[in-house]
């Protein structure tokens, strides 16, 4: 959802090509709830997740630091 | 350096790269205390608008992102408007495409860099690690007051500043 107009590349068109799409007025009506609530949304999901993974995987066993130095 | 060829050969929304080389510092977190952990995570979550306020109030003289700026600006005069670019990749085959993903990078590079990416991720990993750390998902109905008051001041907090910033 939060990459639907880059991957459907819809942000490439031009303003007079979007008009030309059909289903325009649903863009408009639904345009800005995604601005809102969705677009760019993930991000911080993501590195909070990927936070806690890594405390996860420091805290396995007695030589998380090690571990993580062998696996870089 | 799987992330930094991902960025630079595929698709240049690529994320791997700054979570692999953030990541390259939490290591250092480990003997950080409790307290010192959530004053660090608040002045990187904050640090983007005391970046961001500093550009504004000295009208570009502290601008971080300004040699990435002249650099891209400088692209497009040579090589024609990244936009275009992009936009030919659609209609494009292979060698588009390769045009592409030699454009795109260093924008991609100055996307991260402009919103102070780097800065909120890293206090984001912090909190994580901190959760994690404190084993606070382990039993999750044992901490439901404080999820419960989390979600509610995130999702205040967080719409607000979406409304503000849209």
């Amino acid at each position: 959802m939060e990459q639907l107009r880059l991957l459907s590349t819809w942000v490439f068109f031009s303003p007079e090509e979007h008009e030309a799409l059909p289903g325009t007025a649903w863009d408009i009506t639904l345009g800005p709830s995604h601005d809102v609530l969705i677009d760019g949304e993930f991000d911080s999901n993501f590195s909070l997740l990927f936070g806690i993974y890594f405390g996860f995987f420091l805290d396995k066993g007695a030589s998380g630091h090690s571990r993580f130095l062998r696996r870089i | 350096m799987i992330g930094g060829l991902h960025l630079r050969f595929l698709w240049a929304g690529d994320i791997l790269t700054l979570y692999a080389t953030l990541s390259l510092l939490l290591p250092l977190f480990r003997v950080v205390g409790d307290r010192a952990f959530l004053i660090i995570a608040s002045v990187l979550v904050l640090s983007p608008i005391a970046v961001d306020a500093s550009r504004v109030l000295t009208d570009d003289g502290f601008y971080p992102t300004s040699a990435l700026t002249e650099a891209l600006a400088a692209d497009d005069a040579t090589h024609g408007s990244l936009w275009q670019v992009l936009r030919g990749v659609l209609a494009g085959v292979r060698a588009e495409f390769t045009d592409g993903c030699e454009r795109s990078w260093l924008f991609r590079i100055w996307v991260i860099v402009d919103s102070n990416r780097a800065q909120k991720v890293l206090a984001l990993f912090l909190i994580g690690l901190r959760v994690a750390r404190r084993k606070l998902l382990i039993d999750p109905a044992e901490h439901r007051y404080l999820f419960r008051r989390d979600m509610f001041a995130g999702v205040a907090i967080g719409l607000a500043f979406c409304v503000l910033n849209w």
